[in-house]
């Protein structure tokens, strides 16, 4: 059974004449890690909300054989950039015990929940502080602690490394990683970073309102994709990377 | 001065008007730091200003002006979302209409009233000082329904207010929170009418939680101490009000923001920003 799967998903806002996102099709297996490319406004994160639900959306999205309501918790999220209001004074425990709201756990258990969550995105020893008083990559740890939380079974990721610096990304990457590899998590990641695709994902997905391209990164990123998606001005390279792995990087470069 | 103000104790207006002070005090800080986290601080002052055209109605139709005030206040409250939703405009666009037209109705069927009728101005400005036991009575009736719901649906509703995207991805129904939250505030305005009018019940709903938030180290302190500081205000300015004289609402909303510039002032000297 796949982890995902999603048949002509397709948004329109209320009071605009064209779709943002138009019949798009994939499929995610088991465990996999897949990364979702597109321009600025080519409706990746109008995708990711409609999967999770927080937009009205037409077609059919299916998360392990069954509709979201029917996998709720098995589902997490990370937002896009979590804006955080420095005059409400919300500590961590406070901001993961909210997440905590549904479960059906004692208090004791749910503590020991946000301990562990805690000790495993690096941000434990933080309980007490105020959210607004994080880094940028320990408030990216923190939301990211409490979408798996819950021990999700798959996770959806909206540009992450916003406002991290390169040491946070590196680490938040790793992380994923780990849960991916030790947890058998799917994930399904927006980005920028093109660069991470080789390195990081099994299957990529590009699109620009519609879909541009899906598969295993070396087959589906090529220059006319890339043209596809971000025009003719932008340059392409893939090259051989280091020579005992035999993998290669791929690079964008250009206007955008 | 203190044998003045302790005076003041044995009078029951004072003690009513205290008691009342006491309940709104709880009853809008509470409800005030919803508001403040949901930063739609200007939803209670528009619901507050719109009641006036629900009392006018009570008036004119022969109906006690709070319960009709509190109708009204209820039905736009609810509305607003769905005409939100109708029309694609924002809140604070709508609230931006809804303010001048339910006050202008309010003004209007004011001045078609028959007959002798309450001072427009004791609904806009509101006194403390005259509650009556009836009053009393229903202030305390409002407390019991709004202070009893919060178990039931405080910690959704924080939820909801902090983050509605994650709240309905856990399966909250956001928009019944929503409705839950215009509620609160729809009956906590209408609790203050009579007290503080529906201008300066405003300064009940926003100036303490913004006092707290500027020390609190958590949600917990913030929702604590609100209530708190608005007491304190309370006394305050009505103790000030009684001594020189002054009208009860304004001075307690004068009083208010003095303790919000003290606030501030003493952030600052601690160093820290604001």
């Amino acid at each position: 059974m796949q982890a995902l799967s999603v048949t002509n998903l397709s948004v329109q806002y209320p009071h605009d004449s064209k779709r943002a996102v138009d019949a798009v099709s994939f499929a995610l297996e088991k465990g996999s890690i897949a990364v979702l490319i597109g321009p600025n406004g080519s409706g990746k994160s109008s995708v990711l909300k409609a999967l999770l639900g927080l937009l009205d959306s037409t077609g059919e999205v299916l998360f392990f054989g069954k509709p979201l309501e029917k996998v709720r918790g098995k589902v997490g999220y990370v937002p896009q950039r979590y804006s955080v209001d420095t005059t409400i004074p919300v500590t961590v425990y406070e901001f993961l015990m909210l997440g905590l709201l549904t479960c059906q756990h004692s208090d004791r258990e749910k503590r020991e929940m946000i301990t562990t969550v805690l000790e495993k995105v690096n941000v434990l020893g933080k309980e007490k502080e105020k959210i607004a008083d994080l880094s940028g990559g320990q408030l990216q740890r923190l939301l990211l602690a409490r979408a798996i939380i819950h021990s999700p079974k798959f996770l959806i990721l909206d540009e992450p490394e916003a406002g991290v610096d390169a040491g946070g990304e590196q680490l938040f990457y790793t992380l994923l990683k780990k849960l991916s590899k030790e947890d058998g998590v799917t994930i399904l990641l927006a980005s920028h970073e093109v660069a991470l695709i080789h390195e990081f994902a099994d299957a990529v997905i590009c699109i620009n309102k519609e879909l541009v391209c899906y598969g295993k990164p070396k087959k589906v990123l090529t220059a006319d994709t890339f043209k596809k998606l971000y025009g003719s001005g932008v340059m392409y390279y893939s090259h051989q990377g280091h020579e005992h792995h035999h993998h290669a990087d791929t690079h964008q470069k250009g206007e955008q | 001065m203190l044998a003045e103000f302790t005076s003041l104790f044995e009078f029951a207006f004072f003690q009513r008007a205290l008691v009342a002070g006491f309940l709104l005090a709880i009853l809008a800080g509470i409800v005030g730091v919803f508001s403040s986290i949901r930063k739609s601080t200007f939803f209670g002052d528009a619901i507050a200003h719109s009641a006036l055209a629900g009392v006018a109605l009570g008036l004119f139709f022969n109906v006690n002006p709070l319960l009709s005030a509190a109708i009204y206040a209820v039905i736009i409250s609810v509305a607003l979302p769905w005409f939100k939703k109708q029309t694609g405009f924002s809140f604070d666009s709508l609230l931006g209409i809804l303010l001048p037209v339910s006050m202008g109705l309010g003004v209007i069927i004011f001045a078609l009233l028959p007959g002798y009728q309450p001072n427009l101005l004791s609904f806009l400005f509101g006194n403390l000082l005259a509650v009556t036991s009836t009053d009393l009575y229903f202030l305390l009736g409002l407390f019991v329904v709004v202070v009893g719901a919060l178990p039931f649906f405080g910690r959704k509703l924080l939820f909801v207010s902090l983050d509605p995207e994650q709240a309905q991805l856990l399966g909250i129904p956001v928009a019944f929170y929503e409705l839950v939250y215009h509620f609160l505030i729809a009956l906590t305005v209408v609790s203050g009418v009579r007290l503080v009018g529906v201008v300066l019940i405003n300064a009940f709903l926003v100036i303490p939680s913004m006092v707290v938030s500027l020390h609190a180290r958590s949600l917990q302190q913030l929702f604590v101490l609100t209530p708190v500081v608005a007491f304190l205000s309370v006394v305050g300015g009505l103790f000030l009000s009684v001594i020189f004289n002054l009208p009860s609402g304004a001075t307690i909303a004068v009083f208010s923001g003095f303790v919000f510039l003290c606030s501030v002032s003493v952030k600052k000297l601690r160093g820290g920003t604001t």
